[in-house]
């Protein structure tokens, strides 16, 4: 308000105060124009096109094909999901309804619980992208903070080492997964294994890292790649920090320790919350590092996604996945959203 | 007493030191292990154990790449993706920021909001549907649909970027040129714009690299046609295709020459990209 260019109190007669302001009106109203006709054409209209997709058969570009209302049946198919004892030497099809096929088994004590559902890939996409958001997230923010709180403190070469940070975060993701790829690899260009075995001895024998674990792969490289975003992002919250708060805690006997619990995390809270915020909604939406890295054997949501759409051609199949995830990540940014209430205006 | 806290206050450097480097380490590592990679000759590559050091270094990888045509087409491809996003972005997205950093109006939070929450816009969810834009406008397998998807990215990420800097100018500006007899528009272009130069620099280049990095939607909208590829979807492709006997250093050579460019941005614009990303993130 304070920004108007003129002040608004005494307009000569209300006929010119409200000419002005529709004047004003009618100029933001043109500017925001081309913003609001570009997001409808690529945000809004596919998104309710995506959502009217959803509840249809239609195939990926085969327009000559008819199109039928299928009602929730994609839903159906996606998220029906059922848990049954498996006594031992029984088939799990005479257990389960036709149609279900094995997601997990889970062994409670002696008891073998098989989880079943109609679309196994895709809760297995569910389970692979939740996972590996659940442990890459807390790992980032872990180190991110470890690393922020080192190049924090002043020491020759600050600037330099500030740079050589961004350098994972400006690589684009295909090709730095493309790099992983190798270095993870068992045979010669393996960096990874040529470390671990024939420098640092710590395996006796070259691992094949990607076949065997996939997801740690995964969550290695993204580590690798947000770590160091992450702590810059948290420096620039710890810079925010007046320093006479450390001072005047240390006039007081405050250990280090102390210190960092009592001020630094108090004061990094809200960075730390946005930074979370940031990074669990970009780890849901995964894509680039599973699909460069195992093309559609690991799949994420996003990854079979995409395979349905493109190498399935099931366009409402591929729609009814696309809101499944969009709902997934709203109620989740509504949900962290509202728990820590956010100020979200620009400063 | 004095010679035991010498002996701490050294062994903390020690440490601190060695932290540091192995922080280094671990993130400069995979960009070394590239650039020794694409220097090897053929036999070093294919030799047991991996060499950490180039015994023979050549260029003959990266002219392999200067050869290849793919590569040069995803290089251009991507370069004039990146620009025409970037050039778009800043235009429409300086529009919107002022109406919406300057101009009191009302339903301005609804906007502002909206505009935020596209910055979380998950893209994959909207494929599906984006495609059949990106089709019913006749961009598919043209790099034009990559010009025009991508800015559901870069656009409300340069306006919100930009309308928290034109809050930040000064009233007076425009009370000035208002008083001077200037139109709100003459005073947007004349006055406010040329001020917001080192926003719309910063901007910019975040725009540019998240458009140069972008995957998913060049696979999916340029698969049909190589000729359209960008960078990220060649050399991906370059793996993918010959999975048997893949030319591992002409790969890596390509990574390179691919991230030298962005490395040097990054070097360059430190500061201003820190400023940049951390704009929504921290308050103050």
């Amino acid at each position: 308000m304070a920004a108007a260019p003129l002040t608004k109190e005494k307009p000569k007669t209300p006929s010119d105060g409200s000419t002005l302001t529709q004047q004003r009106s009618r100029l933001a109203f043109l500017l925001l124009l081309p913003t609001f006709i570009i997001l409808v054409m690529v945000a809004f209209y596919p998104l309710a096109r995506t959502f009217f997709a959803s509840f249809t058969d239609e195939p990926f570009a085969k327009p000559e094909q008819v199109i039928n209302n299928v009602g929730a049946a994609n839903y159906q198919k996606l998220l029906s999901m059922m848990v049954v004892t498996a006594p031992e030497g029984s088939k799990l099809r005479d257990l389960v309804p036709d149609g279900y096929r094995r997601v997990q088994n889970i062994d409670v004590g002696s008891t073998r619980y098989t989880v079943a559902g109609t679309d196994p890939e895709f809760s297995e996409s569910v389970l692979n992208t939740l996972v590996f958001t659940i442990l890459s997230v807390p790992l980032e923010l872990l180190f991110g903070l470890g690393v922020a709180l080192v190049v924090n403190t002043s020491f020759p070469g600050r600037g330099a080492m500030r740079a050589a940070m961004l350098i994972p975060w400006a690589i684009p993701t295909a090709i730095s997964t493309v790099l992983w790829k190798h270095m993870l690899g068992d045979n010669t260009t393996g960096a990874i294994n040529a470390l671990l075995v024939n420098v640092l001895h710590v395996i006796p024998r070259s691992e094949a890292w990607r076949t065997n674990y996939p997801l740690l792969s995964i969550i290695f490289v993204d580590v690798w790649k947000t770590i160091p975003y992450m702590a810059l992002l948290l420096l620039a919250g710890l810079q925010t920090i007046p320093g006479d708060l450390y001072e005047a805690s240390s006039v007081d006997g405050a250990t280090t320790w102390q210190q960092f619990t009592r001020i630094t995390l108090p004061m990094l809270r809200p960075t730390i919350i946005v930074a979370l915020i940031f990074r669990t909604l970009d780890a849901l939406r995964v894509f680039d590092l599973f699909q460069v890295m195992f093309g559609y054997a690991t799949r994420s949501m996003a990854t079979y996604n995409h395979e349905k759409l493109t190498a399935s051609y099931q366009f409402g199949y591929a729609s009814a996945i696309g809101v499944v995830i969009f709902i997934l990540i709203f109620a989740l940014t509504v949900a962290y959203m509202t728990s820590f209430s956010v100020e979200e205006d620009p400063a | 007493m004095v010679r035991r806290r010498d002996f701490w206050y050294y062994a903390g450097r020690v440490g601190f030191a060695l932290i540091l480097i192995a922080i280094l380490f671990y993130v400069v590592f995979p960009f070394y292990w590239a650039l020794i990679s694409a220097l090897k000759p053929e036999v070093e590559l294919i030799s047991t154990p991996a060499t950490f050091w180039p015994k023979n270094p050549t260029l003959q990888n990266f002219q392999a790449v200067f050869q290849n045509g793919s590569f040069l087409r995803g290089l251009l491809n991507s370069t004039i993706v990146a620009s025409c996003v970037v050039a778009l972005s800043l235009t429409i997205g300086a529009f919107a920021a002022y109406a919406l950093g300057r101009i009191p109006f009302r339903g301005k939070r609804l906007t502002l909001y909206l505009i935020l929450s596209m910055t979380l816009f998950p893209q994959i969810a909207i494929l599906p549907g984006l495609f059949v834009v990106v089709n019913q406008l006749g961009m598919y397998g043209s790099i034009t649909s990559l010009i025009f998807s991508y800015l559901i990215f870069t656009l409300p990420f340069t306006t919100w970027v930009m309308t928290s800097f034109f809050r930040t100018l000064p009233a007076e500006l425009e009370q000035a040129a208002f008083v001077d007899g200037a139109t709100p528009f003459q005073t947007f272009y004349m006055i406010l714009l040329p001020l917001t130069a080192p926003a719309l620099v910063t901007t910019g280049l975040l725009a540019f690299i998240a458009a140069w990095n972008e995957y998913l939607f060049a696979l999916t909208f340029t698969i049909s046609n190589p000729s359209a590829n960008t960078i990220t979807v060649a050399i991906a492709k370059f793996t993918g295709v010959i999975a048997r006997n893949e030319p591992f250093g002409e790969i890596m050579a390509a990574s390179i020459v691919v991230t030298v460019p962005l490395i040097i941005l990054v070097v360059i614009f430190q500061r201003r990209i820190v400023q940049g990303l951390t704009a929504g993130a921290v308050k103050g």
